[in-house]
């Protein structure tokens, strides 16, 4: 070697030049070229598209849900195949058969590691949040309130580039690019584990239980979640590191030095398990609209605005048929304002289930149900075989619009003033499950 | 750069390989024989750092300056062929040696010209556009020295890099491996005579863990016996096969 390369200075005025036409560019993407890189860039922005598809197919979106997505189904997929990305470019350049990747390489390990994994993480992270934009643009043009936030967006951020070092860890240890499926089919099943187990989510790749309106995630849960999935990362980057430095003939890592670099996440993970911090709490004081129509109020969360109408479209029909002193119920209000995990606080209000994905629709069968006695008497043995049991469900089918069903049609011949007068009469029978044959119009 | 090695044991677990063995390496190519199991491959791995010896020391002369073979000073001045090595098949050749030279601490902008330049010195440059999973058994043993020589190592340690070439890639490689000596200090190990006879200024034979024979190849033929050169080999090989027999029956 000359000196002056020795000294780490030029060696350009020592070596010939490469004929530029076949210089190769030592640029970001280096050694492996960009098209790696632009597959997975491509990949991971089209799976984390397709992972928010759903939610572009609502007719409005709400913060809550989009920002849960950040760490939910946007992640699900993408999670995984950052992991096999990454373990597919260590299993490409570092094994130690690479006469390139021989043990004791004159260049630092965090350089080495930096050069190969901030790349990667640039693509991954790129095309996450290039996937995430129509669903973040199109939940900023029609949410009516809240915002995005950043501590859940940069998480799932976090948690992404977690899963790509992981993945390249694994295939440092594996030497070999067939890692990358095996990586892959690693991080789903954390994944599903986010889905199957919920106790565990401080502590899975995704969060399964679905954000909504009404519901906040707590701060305790999501910097625990940050702070799990940073320190993995670093633990990761740590050990990669030492696999790299020690891998050799005769070497070993030391089995002390993994323990020191993985005590802390192994505690945290056990305290995620065992005593996770609570994922959400209902929002106090929700932001609410109210309506006044046929003689009651009907309340939606503020992020439901847009349903309000639609939810006064779907009840008044049946209100009017049935008249007020027919329902069981003096208000109507989204669940969203009262913890959609338990609606049944108040007997005299009717708890629509309002959200983005299936608006207010389905709330006249419902209450449809409640008027006619149904869950009475469905919750009977044998119901269907009864005559009070069909009566019910024919009534039901009747206060839902339906005038067809029906052997006789004996419900559907009755006009709507008919069917309010025979409510009136029949009250008792009604709601005891009790209207027998005799008793028909 | 002169190399020696000074009363050095090494091994695996408790096998001892190599037993305080001492070895003088001046610039030039230096032939390494030795029957299988005698420690050539240990002794390789210690010459390139990538072991440490149990005692005794490995250190690399330049002038007034010296290195030892546990320093990292060292892995920058010592390239290194092992006997069985793969690539990134997809990768260009060019690619390759660029990233190698980088890899072993050439900057970054400079790591084009080293590695061009190393490609000169095994002629491959004409391939260097080529993707590595087009070349030959040859050519990649070639790409393979130069991704030793491309961050421009004063010290080569080669591992067997003609086993299983065929005699015309293997006279190209011989060509390559004495024009890079006579610029730099090469040890090669092998186990054809033919290859120390072409490449060698000096030659060691390593038998039971040590050194048993090293000086010149002329110093070797003075070894052949005149009255034995009946046999199926060559005279360079019956001398060598006598310096192991002697060697055995000495142990």
């Amino acid at each position: 070697m000359t000196d002056t390369a020795r000294e780490g200075h030029s060696v350009e005025q020592v070596l010939p030049r490469a004929p530029k036409s076949t210089a190769p560019r030592t640029g970001f993407f280096w050694p492996l070229g960009v098209w790696y890189f632009l597959a997975a860039f491509v990949v991971i922005a089209g799976v984390t598209l397709v992972r928010t598809s759903l939610e572009l197919s609502f007719a409005y979106e709400e913060w809550a849900h989009t920002n849960g997505l950040f760490q939910r189904s946007a992640l699900d997929i993408t999670g995984p195949l950052a992991a096999a990305f990454g373990a597919y470019l260590s299993g490409r350049l570092t094994p130690p058969s690479r006469p390139y990747a021989l043990p004791r390489f004159a260049r630092s390990k965090a350089e080495f590691l930096a050069h190969h994994l901030l790349p990667a993480a640039t693509v991954v992270t790129a095309g996450y949040v290039l996937g995430l934009v129509p669903i973040v643009v199109k939940t900023y043009s029609t949410a009516t309130t809240g915002s995005l936030a950043p501590l859940g967006f940069v998480i799932g951020i976090v948690i992404l580039n977690t899963l790509l070092v992981l993945g390249w860890l694994f295939g440092v240890v594996a030497q070999s690019a067939f890692a990358a499926p095996i990586a892959f089919a690693a991080g789903f099943a954390a994944t599903l584990c986010g889905y199957g187990i919920g106790a565990w989510n401080s502590v899975t790749p995704v969060v399964g239980d679905v954000s909504t309106a009404g519901r906040v995630e707590t701060l305790a849960f999501a910097l625990f979640r940050g702070a799990f999935f940073a320190i993995v990362l670093v633990a990761a980057l740590a050990t990669a590191a030492g696999v790299l430095r020690t891998r050799g003939f005769q070497r070993r890592l030391p089995p002390v030095r993994v323990f020191a670099w993985w005590i802390l996440p192994a505690v945290l993970l056990a305290v995620g398990m065992v005593r996770p911090p609570s994922p959400a709490v209902r929002e106090v004081n929700p932001p609410k609209i109210c309506k006044e129509a046929v003689g009651m109020s009907f309340c939606v969360h503020q992020a439901h605005e847009r349903d309000l109408d639609d939810l006064v479209a779907e009840v008044e029909p049946i209100v009017v048929l049935v008249g007020q002193e027919n329902l069981p119920f003096t208000r109507v209000e989204d669940t969203a304002l009262h913890d959609g995990a338990n609606p049944h606080l108040d007997p005299t209000v009717y708890y629509a289930d309002v959200s983005p994905r299936y608006g207010a629709t389905g709330d006249r069968d419902i209450i449809a149900n409640l008027i006619a006695g149904s869950e009475t008497c469905f919750v009977r043995p044998g119901w269907e075989q009864s005559a009070p049991g069909y009566n019910a469900f024919m009534l039901t089918l009747r206060l839902s619009g339906d005038r067809e069903s029906g052997a006789d049609k004996r419900f559907g011949k009755l006009s709507d003033k008919q069917v309010h007068q025979w409510l009136n009469s029949h009250r008792n029978q009604i709601r005891g499950c009790a209207i027998t044959d005799d008793l028909l119009p | 750069m002169n190399l020696t090695v000074e009363r050095v044991s090494a091994g695996y677990g408790h096998v001892r390989v190599l037993d305080e063995l001492s070895w003088r390496i001046p610039p030039g190519v230096t032939g390494l024989l030795g029957p299988n199991g005698a420690g050539k491959t240990t002794l390789l791995h210690l010459l390139a750092g990538i072991t440490r010896p149990w005692q005794g020391a490995i250190t690399a002369r330049d002038g007034s300056a010296s290195v030892l073979s546990t320093g990292k000073e060292y892995s920058r001045r010592v390239g290194f062929l092992p006997q069985h090595f793969t690539f990134a098949e997809e990768m260009r050749v060019l690619d390759t040696a660029t990233y190698a030279a980088w890899v072993n601490g050439v900057p970054k902008r400079d790591c084009p010209a080293a590695a061009w330049a190393a490609l000169e010195q095994v002629d491959l440059h004409s391939k260097s556009r080529d993707r590595v999973k087009s070349l030959s058994g040859g050519q990649r043993q070639r790409l393979g020295l130069a991704t030793a020589l491309a961050h421009e190592p004063d010290l080569l340690i080669l591992d067997e890099p003609t086993v299983g070439l065929d005699p015309a890639q293997r006279l190209r490689l011989r060509e390559a491996i004495t024009s890079i000596g006579a610029r730099r200090t090469v040890v090669i190990s092998t186990h054809l005579i033919e290859d120390v006879t072409y490449m060698c200024d000096r030659v060691g034979v390593l038998a039971a863990g040590k050194m048993a024979f090293d000086d010149t190849i002329d110093e070797l033929a003075k070894l052949v016996d005149e009255d034995a050169g009946h046999g199926f080999g060559s005279a360079f090989e019956q001398a060598y096969a006598g310096i192991v027999a002697r060697l055995g029956r000495e142990a």
